[in-house]
Formats: structure tokens, sequence, C-alpha cells
């Protein structure tokens, strides 16, 4: 994994060149139109825009905004939140056919699901062959806007608890689970998928302190941390830098214990950014025996989640 | 564990993590008949999340029993043994692209088969001291080879090696508990490979195991040996309706076998049970193929069960943080309101209040009004003045609704609330306005974010976009049932009337069967308790249904209410559920009697007051 960072005037010079497929979705946040609208619509070959089975009227608009600029080259498909195998199926089947066209890729991940996410990372890793894919991101200027950081909140309430499709994991049915958690502004969905998993040990990311990019949201995701950790009375943490996908591996990679220690069934359910997701993947990707869980929730904050922010990632997966 | 455990007495944990000792000085009671779950037979354990039930299967497990019962191993009279269904085990979502296929039924009955194996040999491994097995070498090593030829029989492979490599006898029960995690294992790699729809599948290894193929003749079997009681074995499986549907199936099957004098299946659900369809698709029936006990408590004043048993548990659990403090200092009321409830009651008791005389009793009098009486100033206040605050231990049982979780998770939060604004400080009571804060919240929850997660049984319902949409109209009508209710029992609260504390409503018609169905999803989702009552006429019994009190903040209701109840008619009914808005404005205008025909009295309990959820 390779990641850059820059400016949004630059997505032209940075994806302007090899970019035949953009991958994207239509959402109710203004991200989800951050980078697809600064692309040369005449470049592209393709747009391929996911829309979730659970539209409303901000992800109509948005979509509508995301065809008028791509035109003809549009393509929308219905990714039901309550179908992962389906998703997948789309997911495999667009990746597939891309890969045989030997175009390159570029997959606008910056209001995807965490599900869809780690779905996709899959897919790519299975089945991208000698073919480097990219994954963009666009940053958050804030999230839950304008409300004071104890009563900020991105989703609400857990509609299933799923293992994600492609990470089953290997766990044993009586080892103690060991479930990491990269919590994010959630604390409340934190806490449910805490409930069903009822672990023997938790692990809790925390933004690292020393991350410069972490500050904008730092002082609500330390409240969210909080909270998880005082309704549980105890629990490990530990730092990562949540716009660093290397670094975030490299610190979930840390809780594996050593051959001498018992082993432990573990779950990852990243929680945080989608730039943390891909790391979770990485890992997961790597440690076949950990699973990889996500929470769907029963409603968003569609009023106020996010204002874009002014920069963009993009991390490239190689083979 | 421990460790956590002090740092927030009141945090749920897993009955499985808790150690047989502590699991023994934590235990209390909860369930009417637990001589019924002790005897042979298969059973399922119903209840609410949070009432108890995983506590209970701990209790009767094994190691606890011994310590419990305080005998040897060759003297329990039922060996019981916990397997814990969890989100990790499995149910992941590789197997739903198995939907339609022949070999799911076939595969998930081996997924759970190896689940339940590799827990109770692993439980054994722990259990069985190593010098019992050391003394049976030769029947343990048998046992070993009959575990083989079960496997092979079952499919599996067994290579020259394989089929020499004999354990020693102290470690057979660990070898069979490693064989059945490795096959797990494999079943979860072929499992895997489902992700991709599309060829690249590689056989499953290992063998196909079912119940009656494999499970029981191997647990049989171990009933035999030396080391092990004459008893039957009791597989308590925890949280059986986190199974799949088509696990779910698998499990009604071997319940159907009727396998009870040598292998009792003991199953906890949450009222969420998925079906009671075999794999053959047949029924299984209660009680021929197995008994239902529900988990649901008398819910009672300060004389009954529950409330002494939340007391008990919060005792231990206090006693246990190192924290000598009775409950009711931990959680303390809000002392300004306490004494001016206390000021009116003084009132109506010395004939001060106008209230005074009403009742056959001054002790009735000063029960029914007082606080009542305190809501009605409250009502009047100007907005600056503060509202009624949801605190004290008691106030916290109440609104816990006859479930110990509901009382136990709350306060955790409190617990670490109080912490977090004294960081400096141990924590040694609750401050009333964080006991408020942390009720009306999950109020709150309660009737928003939750209700949204509210879902139909079925889940084949949910595919089924004319379905679901009928299953959505329902639940709004759920939604304006409840808010119609509360709102009538806070007008009935802050009326003239004699019984002010109303909780429920019972019918004086026969009600239609939607309008059951209604409510009926509102017990199945914990927003309603149903009981039965005799009718208006005497000819027969109608039901009663009793509001949640975890809703008491939500609606501003006084959660120690339990005398009285509302006829209400159909009719009435449904005219409020279809205008739930102006239903409201009428009863503020008018009172409860735009809904109620009458109110009555709870007559068979009134000796101590109570009433059954």
């Amino acid at each position: 994994m390779k990641t850059g960072r820059h400016n949004l005037d630059q997505v032209r010079a940075v994806l302007g060149t090899g970019l035949d497929v953009i991958i994207c979705s239509a959402s109710f946040e203004e991200r989800c139109v951050s980078i697809p609208l600064r692309i040369d619509p005449g470049l592209v070959k393709r747009a391929i825009i996911l829309i979730s089975g659970r539209a409303d009227s901000r992800v109509k608009e948005n979509l509508e905004r995301l065809r008028a600029h791509f035109g003809a080259k549009a393509e929308q498909t219905v990714c039901s939140p309550d179908d992962p195998i389906a998703t997948f199926d789309v997911m495999n089947r667009v990746i597939m056919e891309c890969v045989d066209g030997g175009q390159d890729i570029c997959v606008d991940m910056s209001t995807f699901t965490h599900e869809w996410v780690l779905m996709m990372y899959r897919v790519v890793r299975k089945r991208q062959g000698s073919r480097t894919v990219r994954f963009v991101y666009t940053r958050a200027k804030e999230y839950a806007v304008g409300v004071p950081v104890a009563e900020k909140w991105l989703s609400r309430g857990i509609r299933e608890v799923r293992s994600v499709v492609g990470y089953p994991g290997s766990l044993m049915p009586t080892r103690p689970v060991h479930l990491i958690v990269l919590v994010g502004l959630e604390f409340e969905r934190a806490l449910g998928l805490i409930d069903a998993y009822e672990p023997h040990k938790i692990s809790l990311g925390r933004a690292d302190d020393g991350d410069q990019d972490a500050r904008a949201h730092q002082e609500a995701h330390v409240w969210h941390v909080s909270r998880v950790k005082d309704a549980l009375g105890e629990a490990d943490e530990f730092p990562f830098p949540p716009y660093n996908p290397e670094g975030t591996a490299d610190a979930i990679e840390r809780l594996f214990p050593d051959e001498t220690q018992s082993p432990l069934s573990t779950i990852i359910a990243p929680m945080n950014t989608k730039l943390s997701t891909l790391a979770a993947a990485e890992v997961a990707a790597r440690r076949k025996t950990v699973q990889v869980c996500y929470a769907q929730p029963v409603t968003y904050n569609y009023d106020g989640y996010s204002i874009p922010g002014t920069e963009f990632f993009v991390v490239e997966i190689r083979p | 564990m421990t460790t956590e455990f002090i740092k927030n007495p009141f945090v749920v944990k897993s009955p499985e993590d808790i150690g047989a000792e502590e699991a023994n000085r934590l235990f209390v009671n909860v369930l009417t008949d637990l001589q019924k779950v002790e005897q042979p037979g298969h059973i399922m354990l119903n209840g609410p999340r949070g009432c108890g039930k995983s506590m209970i299967f701990r209790f009767l497990q094994a190691d606890c029993q011994l310590l419990s019962r305080k005998c040897a191993l060759g003297d329990l009279p039922y060996f019981g043994i916990l397997i814990r269904i969890r989100n990790t085990s499995p149910n992941i979502t590789e197997l739903r692209r198995l939907a339609d296929a022949p070999v799911r039924n076939m595969l998930n009955e081996h997924f759970i088969t190896m689940y339940c194996a590799a827990a109770i040999f692993k439980y054994l491994s722990e259990l069985v001291p190593k010098s019992a097995t050391e003394d049976t070498n030769s029947e343990l090593l048998d046992y070993y080879r009959a575990f083989m030829e079960l496997s092979k029989r079952s499919g599996w492979r067994v290579t020259d090696n394989e089929a020499g490599a004999m354990p020693r006898s102290s470690d057979v029960f660990a070898a069979i508990h490693q064989r059945c995690n490795g096959w797990y294992q494999d079943t979860i790699a072929f499992a895997r490979a489902l992700a991709f729809e599309s060829g690249e599948r590689p056989p499953l290894r290992g063998p196909l195991c079912g119940y009656m193929d494999f499970l029981f003749p191997l647990l049989c079997d171990l009933k035999k040996l030396a080391l092990m009681p004459r008893c039957p074995i009791y597989l308590l499986i925890d949280d059986a309706d986190l199974l799949s549907y088509t696990q779910t199936r698998v499990l009604n099957s071997w319940i159907a076998t009727r396998t009870s004098a040598d292998v009792s299946l003991k199953l906890s659900t949450q009222l969420g049970y998925r079906t009671y369809r075999t794999s053959t698709g047949t029924m299984i029936d209660t009680p021929h193929d197995y008994s239902d006990i529900n988990v649901i408590d008398v819910y009672t004043t300060r004389r009954g069960r529950y409330v002494e048993r939340v007391k008990e548990i919060v005792q231990k659990r206090l006693k246990l943080a190192g924290l000598d403090i009775a409950p009711e200092e931990f959680f303390p009321p809000y002392d300004p309101q306490e004494q001016r409830i206390g000021q009116i009651a003084e009132d109506i008791r010395t004939g001060k209040h106008p209230l005074s005389g009403k009742g056959f009793r001054v002790a009735d009098d000063v029960m029914r009004y007082a606080r009542p009486e305190y809501f009605r100033e409250l009502s009047g206040a100007a907005k600056s003045t503060p509202s009624y605050f949801y605190s004290g231990f008691e106030q916290l049982v109440h609104i816990s609704s006859g479930l110990i979780r509901y009382f136990l998770e709350p306060a955790a939060l409190m617990y670490g609330e109080q912490q977090a604004k004294h960081p400096d400080s141990t924590v040694n009571r609750i401050d009333p306005s964080i006991q408020h804060e942390m009720v009306s919240r999950s109020a709150e929850e309660l009737m928003t974010t939750q209700f949204k997660r509210v879902g139909p049984e079925d889940s084949e319902i949910e595919e089924d976009p004319q379905r679901m949409s009928e299953f959505q109209q329902k639940k709004y009508r759920l939604q304006s049932l409840i808010e119609v209710l509360g709102g009538t029992f806070r007008a009935k609260l802050l009326s003239d009337d004699a019984e002010r504390r109303v909780f429920s409503i019972a019918f004086t018609d026969s009600p239609d069967p939607t309008l059951l169905e209604l409510f009926e999803l509102g017990v199945q989702a914990g927003y309603f308790h149903r009981k039965t009552i005799g009718n208006k006429d005497g000819t027969g019994r109608t039901p009663l249904y009793i509001l949640t009190r975890r809703l008491a903040p939500y609606f501003k209701l006084d959660p120690s209410s339990f005398a009285g109840y509302l006829f209400v008619t159909s009719a009435r009914l449904w005219t409020a559920i279809q205008t739930p808005g102006a239903t409201l404005r009428s009863i503020k205008r008018e009172g409860a009697s735009v809904l109620s025909v009458a109110t009555g009295q709870l007559q068979l309990f009134a000796e101590d007051n109570t009433v059954p959820l």
C-alpha cells in the first residue's frame, strides 16, 4: 500500500492519466461528489455509481449530479445494504470486467460504508492480477456539523451485526474472543458491537494524539472513546494514525500476541476513517484467521453528517 | 476479568467468562421453576434479553454445581455443559450463498455439531482432573477409538498416521477437542471459498457429522466412562435464537429425536426463536417434545420478590467491588423531591390535604396520592421549575420492568458517567442527576432508535416488498398505540380520579385479531407485557397489556404505579391509533375518559398490591 495526499484542486493532475474507470457512490454526503465532479469526464471510459437501496432525496440529487457530469458513461448499480452477498457479486463482476478489459480502476471510497470498502478491497485483491488499483478518499472538514462534541452523532442503532463477506476468519468455537475496535465518532454503535460479541478482551483504537491529521476531530473522537471505556469499565487502548493506512496496519499488527501467549479468536471492527478500514482489510488479508465484522446501523445523521474538506488521499493497492 | 469487574461493578459480563467461584457468589435465582430446568427433558428457557438466563445456565454447569452442592464429580445429578451461540459462531455471511443449495442442511448441521463437540470436549479437558483420567487408561483409549470409528462412518478419510497416533489417556478429551476444532476450521475454509460466486471451491475435508450419527452416540459412550457421573448430560445452549433459520431447524430436529433421558437439550432464547419446524418440515411441540419456561418475574412493590432479588444482586456486586454500601445509599433519590413528596404524604396522613379520607385507609391514600400530587404540582409549574427526577434505587428497580439487565446496563453507564465527572475520587454513590439523565436517555432511545430496529419475526417477510410494506404500516400503528396510551396514562396521573397510577389496559369487548396482533408485536419488541384478567362480565378472561416502565421517563409517568388499569373498547382504541394526534389533543383537554371506559382495580392482588407482568 502506498498513500499520497493532495489538495482537491489537484484531482485532475493526480488522477487524470491512467484513469479508465471510476467507481464511486451516490450518497447523502456532499463528499460523494468532491472527487468525481473534478474528474474530466472525457478521459473516463466508465463511471460506475453504486447506490444504496435505501436512497433518500439527497442521494437522488447527488446521483443526478454524477449522472449529469459523466453523461452516457455513467452506469448506476443498486447495492442493497441488507444483501451483502449481492453487493459483493456486483463488485466482483465490475472489477473482473475492468481487469479483463485492461482498464485502470480508481475507487472513490469517500462515502462507501465500511463494509463496502472491505468487500471492494477483497475483490480487488483477488482479481487485480498485475494491475495497481487506486482507492481515493476525501477527508471531512467536520462531522456532525454544527453541534457540540457531546452531541455529535453519525449513526444510530444497529440493524444487524455480521461478518464481512471475504473475511470470515477462522474463529475457533472454544477460543476466547479478542475484539479490536477502531473507534470513530459512534460510541453507541461500538458498544452495540461489543455487546453482540461479548469478547473476552477488547482493544479500543484511539487516534494518535501526535497525529496532526487527526487533530481536527480529536476532541470529539476522544469523547467517544471515553464513553465506550466508561461503559465497559476497563478496556485496552492503542493509538493509531487514522489517515495513514500503513501506520494503522502496523498498530493493529502489534496487537497480535506472540506465539508464547494463548491464542485468541480475533475480530476487527473498523469504525474510523475509510483509510484505516483499508488497513484493517490489509491485516485481515494477511491473517486469514482474523474475522472482520460490520454493524449495519438503523439510521444515519442525514442532515448533518459531514462537510467535505479540501484534501484527498490516494492509496495504491499494488499486486 | 475480576479487575475489570471492580472498575465498574455493574458491567454486564458474559457469565461464560466468570469463574465458577465468582458465578456461585453472584448467582441469585431469578427463576421460580429452577427445579423444572434441572429435571431431565428438553427445555426452552425464554425471556427477554437481560432477565438472567445466561447466569442460570452458568450456574447449572458442572463446575458450579460441584461447588454449590459440595459434592464429588460422580455424585452430580446432571452434567451441564454450556454452549454459547454468539455472533462469532457458525452464522457467517458467506453461508447465505447456500440459501437454496441442497447441501445447506447437511453443512449447517455439521457446523453446529462440530461447534457443540468442540465446546463439550474443551470443557471436559479442563474440568476432569488428570488424576481421574490416569486411572481409567484403557477405557479412555477405547473411547478415543470409538470416536475415530464414528468419525470414519461420517466420512473422515483417516490416514494411516492418524489411525496409529493415539493420544495419552489424560489427553483424550483435549485430542477430541482439537480434532473437532480442526474440522470446524475446515468447514470455515470451505465457507470462505463461497465468497466468490463462481468456481474455485475446494472440496470439504473431514467428516460431515450430525447429531444422531455422531454427537449423540459420542455423548452416550461418554456417560459410560467410569470417571463420569451416572446421570443425564445437559447441553445448555445459550442464545439459540442467534442461529440462522436453517440451523434452528436443524436444532429442532435434534429436539424431535427425544433423547432426553440421556442427553437433554436446554435452550435459552430471547423470545426470538426463528421457527419450530424441523429440517423435514414437521413441527416440534410442547410438552411432547420440549417444555417452555418463561423467565418473567412477578414485578412487585417493596414487599415483592423482584425488588429483593435486584437488591441482592446489587449488594453482591458492590461487595465484590469492595464497596460495603447499601443499594439505597448508592443510588440515592433526589432529596428535595422526596422531601416534598414526604410533606404531601404527611398532609394526607394528618388530614390537612384535600385528598385525605378519600380511600378506605389512610395508608391507601398516602400511597395512591402523594407522588401523583407531586406530579400535578410539577405539571402546573413554570417552565423553569425542575421536572420529576427519576432517581433512587426503588425507582430504578421499577423502571427496569422486571428485567435485571435493564437495571444493570443503565447502572453501568451511570457509574461510568459518575467516574468521568469525578475522576479523582472513588465512586460510592451515583448523583441523582446522573441517574435521571441515563434512564431518561434510555427511554428516549427505546421510543426512537430502538423502535426503528423492530423487525418482523419471520425474516422472509423482509424479502417480500408487499409484506414488508404491511409490516411497516403495523409498526407505525404500534408507535401510535404506544404514544396514545402513554399520553392517556399521563392524563390519568394528573387527573382528579381516585386511582391515577395506571400503566395497563384491558378490553371490555373482544378485541379483534388485528388489534391483538399489534399488541403482540409490542410484546415481542419489549414495549408491553401481557397477562389475562377476569373480564367485566365475569364470564371469562381478557388480555391485560402493561406498558413497560422503561418508558416512564419518556411519558413522565410514575413508575411505581401498580394498582389500576383502564378498560378500553376496541373501537375507541382503533380510532385513537388512526388519529393519534387528534386523540392526544382531546386527552389533554378532556382527560383519559377519551379512551377509557372505566378504571379497574386488581382486587385479586390487593392484598400485597402487586401486578403480574
